[in-house]
């Protein structure tokens, strides 16, 4: 356990790293799996009105994406707390509709790809309307291994690029 | 829906007619058959290139004939316009047999005769002696339309005679397809088997960043002339594929961020989503008639394969799982479909019925097999494997037995076939930041691969059926 909660709190600092630098990484189509850990429960969400400031929101103070194994759909145990919050989060926000869009890193092939990109984003909004959220207002959708986020051909590069992301309908 | 093309191609996929082409007689009474006809086994992975000359065709034009014309600006133009005709249409035909691995062009520094110099019958002893097994002669002259009437003799050194001989009526569009007909009825002559120099590739052009790729169509001759956009790069697109009957393609595109199958009408240069499901569709082919499209159809997060009529958009479903299936393929006479699913817990690819009846795995090799593309000849599945990290590019008999390895390396995807499945197309993919693809060619002996010439990084090629004009006249 101790160990789980010191990538939590590496989580959060970085999370925290990111709020000054938030705003050319959020234009950029990035996004970051913050966690707010434990202080999850005190923190605001507030209510936002535009698309844009929930994107941010999420982005920065939840984490719009969790990662997969290789070759996986399964939503790790590791992420289930931050899925937990994006269903708080969203359900703070009740006229937000999302797309959850699931990714690949570059070891497979195209059409298998686009397929299991929707696997994962299907595993997200299954895990999320468990955790309350209603499954109305969640579209799922894949890019395969069109968008990756990192582009070295390691697996610190693949590990990211296999993700859901969940993406606030209107932000972009 | 539609919108039209933004870069409209400069020419339509099948432009004009081959007009007026018929057979040349034989110039010389057959010679007693000094040994066996001439002829290339192309089943052979470590053939020995047939040493050929392609002379350059001559122009048989009145204006060149008087050394002391004055001749006017137009005339000129008009002389230029031939030699510049001519010398095309002899190196695509020079570029064609040398990129097939089955020839060997000699250097025409040691043509035993030049070709303004050569009479009706070539001088077959003088060939023998620089070793060339057969030679290519032709001629150009203008016809009174404004085309030209192109003629090409192929003849056997050895036997002293002529093997084949075609005239075409060529204009400047089509000049380069007279080319590439030429190179077809070549090889048919000396392989027994139909060309594929007379085709084009359909492909996806990368540009930008890796992690912001722009993806564009483009369509080219297989030779790599000129490539044209069909789309603008501002959507996604990925796997295009031709119709048999050549006026159609089918991609994918993504739209309000869910990827969808695409129809191209060549012709009328639009583009148009097919069908309106709430789900993603992709991994469309076409029905060896056209009239149908088989594709994936995702539908609750689950992928299962479709197929579609064409003219009514009516959906017939052909598998059932909770596993992925896609990538399908049928087999030329449309008997059977090709296609990969990970029901048996890795990637691998089945056959069934064109009904969905009697799906049986044919890869059991160790690795994931997957992108199965049944050979227009029918008798071979190509397919690209993920084995130890690496991506190989292979063929197996429908049956499952057979399976050879053609090429293998850090990432090789998405085999097409030439029209006569001797000749397989991919695309290669280099590691890294910098990294991006390139469409290869390999033979099916798994010899002479080599690289396409294109601008930039390019993917998904799709090679198309041959286009009008190929078939010789008997």
């Amino acid at each position: 356990m101790s160990h789980s909660r010191s990538v939590l709190a590496i989580g959060f600092s970085c999370a925290l790293l990111l709020t000054t630098a938030a705003c050319g990484s959020l234009l950029g189509g990035g996004g970051f799996s913050g966690s707010m850990g434990k202080d999850f429960d005190q923190f605001d969400f507030g209510s936002l009105t535009s698309p844009k400031d929930m994107a941010r929101f999420l982005v920065v103070n939840v984490g719009d994406r969790v990662f997969f194994e290789k070759n996986s759909s399964r939503i790790k145990i590791s992420a289930r707390d931050i899925v937990e919050q994006q269903v708080k989060f969203l359900n703070k926000n009740p006229s937000a509709t999302i797309t959850i869009e699931g990714h690949c890193d570059e070891r497979g092939t195209r059409e298998y790809n686009l397929a299991l990109g929707l696997r994962r984003a299907t595993a997200l909004r299954d895990a999320m309307v468990a955790s309350g959220m209603d499954a109305s207002r969640i579209q799922v959708a894949s890019y395969g291994k069109e968008r990756p986020v990192a582009g070295c051909s390691r697996e610190r590069c693949w590990k990211v690029n296999r993700r859901s992301v969940v993406v606030i309908n209107g932000a972009s | 829906m539609t919108k039209n093309t933004p870069n409209a191609p400069r020419s339509a996929l099948v432009s004009c007619a081959i007009a007026a082409i018929f057979a040349l007689a034989p110039l010389a009474p057959p010679a007693p058959p000094a040994r066996a006809e001439l002829e290339i086994d192309i089943t052979q992975g470590n053939v020995d290139p047939l040493p050929i000359a392609v002379l350059s065709f001559q122009i048989a034009s009145d204006l060149k004939r008087a050394p002391d014309a004055q001749l006017s600006l137009e005339e000129e133009e008009l002389l230029e316009q031939e030699a510049n005709m001519a010398q095309e249409i002899r190196d695509v035909i020079a570029g064609d047999l040398k990129r097939s691995g089955l020839f060997k062009l000699l250097n025409p520094e040691i043509f035993a005769e030049k070709p303004d110099q050569i009479g009706e019958i070539p001088r077959f002893a003088d060939w023998r002696a620089i070793k060339a097994d057969a030679i290519i002669v032709g001629n150009i002259a203008p016809r009174a339309d404004g085309s030209w009437n192109v003629s090409f003799r192929l003849w056997d050194t050895y036997a002293e005679e002529q093997m084949i001989g075609f005239q075409y009526v060529a204009t400047l569009l089509n000049k380069r397809r007279i080319g590439h007909i030429i190179a077809d009825a070549i090889y048919q002559r000396l392989t027994g088997e139909s060309g594929y120099f007379n085709t084009r590739i359909v492909f996806v052009e990368e540009t930008g960043p890796k992690n912001n790729r722009v993806k564009r169509l483009s369509i080219m001759d297989q030779d790599g002339y000129e490539p044209q956009p069909l789309t603008d790069g501002e959507d996604l697109v990925i796997t295009p594929r031709f119709s048999p009957t050549l006026q159609e393609l089918t991609y994918v595109s993504w739209v309000d961020s869910v990827a969808r199958v695409h129809l191209h009408n060549v012709t009328k240069n639009i583009h148009e989503i097919v069908g309106d499901f709430k789900g993603m569709t992709f991994a469309p082919r076409f029905t060896p008639d056209g009239n149908h499209l088989i594709m994936s159809l995702a539908r609750g997060g689950n992928t299962d394969l479709y197929k579609m009529r064409l003219g009514t958009r009516e959906l017939q479903p052909l598998t059932n799982t909770a596993a992925i299936d896609t990538a399908p393929s049928y087999s030329p006479d449309g008997k059977y479909i090709a296609f990969e699913s990970d029901r048996g817990g890795s990637q691998q690819i089945y056959v069934m019925s064109a009904d969905g009846t009697n799906v049986r795995r044919i890869t059991f090799g160790e690795g994931a097999y997957g992108t199965p593309v049944w050979s227009p000849r029918g008798d071979l599945i190509a397919f690209t494997k993920t084995y130890q990290g690496r991506f190989l590019i292979g063929v197996i008999r429908p049956d499952g037995t057979g399976e050879r390895i053609l090429t293998s390396g850090y990432h090789n995807e998405g085999p097409t076939w030439s029209p006569n499945g001797r000749v397989i197309l991919f695309f290669r993919d280099t590691p890294g930041e910098q990294g991006g693809p390139s469409i290869w060619s390999v033979d099916l002996t798994g010899y002479n691969e080599q690289k396409l010439s294109t601008p930039g990084f390019a993917s998904d090629p799709a090679w198309s059926p041959l286009l009008e004009g190929s078939d010789a006249p008997s």
